[in-house]
């Protein structure tokens, strides 16, 4: 399926994840398959959807290909290096190309640290640039988020940020560091309504500015569709549909896929009915 | 967190009369700790007056015991001896305490059930007899019954220190800053650990009380140098002439329940204040 759908130009994948399989022991002896033989490819500078519902092995699978967990089989191969089998130190210098951007802003900052602090953290990981450089490129940052006033900003600690401007920070903190590929958790699952479209455009002016790609993690196939090139559906720790986003939503093959296209479809005739 | 902990900690000391009352006698402690014997006595605790074992008069506030002596001024001298072991011994289990719960919780695996083995290992163990036999085994000084007192209190805060670090490692800002590959003892030292240490701060203050206690208790026995003021040393001298001396065993006796309680009320109201769950904090 990976095979057909993805690999359609000369271009290398940025992030190829291949066979991940990730189990766990239940109390009664048994096995449980969070994932299980997991392929899919991110081709730079494109946004691929992982759509499936709660506990489906998404946010497994986004921390394997961040290497914040090791898979029990398979690998994963960032810009060309198996970094599943890297060690921390190994990883170290490939750490920058992909980066987080999660799901609950509150929690994806230390409490005593400033915006300055968090960011020039972010920038200090990477290079070893001077407090005026940092501090420069800290409110052109902030300025881009449209976090303004940007000197204002920097001073604040993140409890005293919106929700919506804690999930710009934290895209900014992303880019900080000039990432090929952001793994997105859920970044709107923890935002306002109001705020959903603003952070899907900002996500958008980067990928055009920076060609940065996006594994995008959602349970919303209707954003999916909006913003992703290709969309993989997720269901059970397996992927189950794999394809052009436009042709997964409108023509889809695999039930689940079909359920979740029917609840997008009835929250939106409810919202109709409403009006 | 950090603000909201702060303030959570600002409401309790506003709403909490008892953290208030609290931290007032311990700043008179403090006070008379530190300043006590040169402010209110000009003679040493063993300058002897013309009357023995006179009671509590204006003369003599807390009365004189065999020898003529002050019980006010020996008191006072205690206050000292009480406040620098309890301190330094509740500031040297909490580091201990602090350092091994975070490397226990952290680091998991053979490191944490090797750490996990021996603080169990030190809370079956019964305090005031392992106390008394070392004591007696190495000799007595405060230095000594300070590190035992802290050897014998560390696990406390251990525990305490471990289940803060397991939640925090698994938090979304640790996961942020292991992608920016920063090194792990960078992320458990500079970063989880600032977070992690409030709630340890009411078990050492509880340590407090509790060293004050075994101190009073070790030099009740005569396990304590004999030159150094202890209220548990004024217990044994006073309890031959309890029943016609009772200020010789009374004002001891209350200088250490207060003393102790005065630490366990702070711990207390901290622990509540820190502790969501545990009530209207």
């Amino acid at each position: 399926m990976v095979e057909n759908t993805s690999l359609r130009s000369e271009v290398a994948p940025i992030l190829r994840l291949r066979d991940i399989s990730k189990k766990y022991y239940t109390r009664d002896g048994g096995v449980f398959y969070a994932l299980k033989e997991v392929s899919l490819d991110v081709m730079p500078g494109e946004t691929l959807a992982l759509v499936g519902e709660s506990g489906s092995g998404k946010s497994t699978l986004a921390r394997m290909a961040l290497n914040l967990a090791k898979p029990d089989a398979g690998w994963v191969e960032l810009a060309g290096h198996r970094t599943s089998e890297m060690s921390a130190q190994e990883m170290k210098p490939h750490r920058s190309k992909i980066q987080p951007v999660f799901q609950d802003s509150s929690a994806t900052f230390n409490p005593r640290r400033t915006v300055r602090q968090i960011l020039a953290q972010a920038m200090r990981s990477t290079s070893n640039p001077d407090d005026a450089e940092v501090e420069a490129k800290s409110i052109a940052i902030l300025e881009q988020m449209s976090l303004r006033p940007a000197q204002q900003i920097l001073k604040r600690f993140p409890h005293e940020l919106s929700g919506g401007q804690r999930q710009r920070l934290n895209i900014a903190r992303a880019i900080c560091v000039n990432p090929s590929i952001i793994v997105a958790d859920e970044p709107l699952s923890g935002a306002d309504v109001s705020i959903r479209g603003k952070v899907l455009n900002l996500l958008r002016d980067i990928q055009e500015q920076a060609g940065v790609a996006y594994l995008f993690i959602t349970h919303d196939i209707a954003v999916s569709h909006a913003f992703a090139n290709r969309i993989a559906v997720m269901h059970e720790g397996k992927i189950v549909e794999y394809g052009e986003a436009r042709e997964v939503v409108e023509s889809p093959k695999h039930p689940y896929t079909k359920v979740l296209i029917e609840s997008a479809l009835l929250g939106r005739e409810r919202l109709d009915a409403l009006r | 967190m950090a603000a909201e902990k702060s303030s959570r900690l600002l409401q309790a000391f506003k709403s909490r009369k008892i953290l208030q009352f609290g931290l007032a006698l311990s700043c008179v402690l403090l006070f008379a700790g530190i300043f006590g014997p040169s402010l209110l006595v000009d003679r040493g605790p063993n300058q002897i007056s013309q009357s023995i074992l006179a009671p509590p008069s204006a003369d003599a506030l807390f009365g004189t015991d065999e020898l003529g002596r002050s019980v006010l001024t020996q008191i006072v001298y205690g206050v000292r001896t009480s406040l620098v072991v309890g301190l330094a011994a509740a500031a040297t289990a909490m580091t201990l305490g602090v350092v091994m719960g975070a490397i226990s919780g952290y680091f998991g695996g053979r490191v944490d059930t090797f750490v996990s083995r021996i603080t169990e290992t030190f809370q079956v163990m019964p305090t005031f007899v392992l106390a008394a036999l070392v004591v007696a085994m190495a000799g007595t000084g405060m230095l000594k019954v300070i590190f035992i007192i802290a050897i014998l209190a560390w696990p406390q805060s251990a525990r305490v220190m471990r289940a803060q670090v397991m939640k925090m490692k698994s938090m979304e800002f640790v996961d942020a800053l292991r992608c920016l590959g920063i090194a792990e003892h960078k992320i458990l030292w500079r970063e989880i650990l600032p977070n992690a240490i409030p709630p340890v701060i009411p078990v050492g203050t509880l340590v407090i009380g509790q060293a004050i206690l075994l101190e009073a208790s070790l030099a009740f026995f005569g396990l304590t140098s004999p030159e150094v003021a202890s209220w548990g040393r004024l217990l044994t001298s006073g309890q031959q002439y309890f029943y016609f001396a009772w200020w010789l065993t009374v004002f001891p006796g209350l200088a250490i329940v207060i003393t102790v309680l005065t630490f366990n009320l702070v711990g207390d109201a901290l622990n509540q204040a820190f502790n969501p769950r545990s009530g209207d904090a």
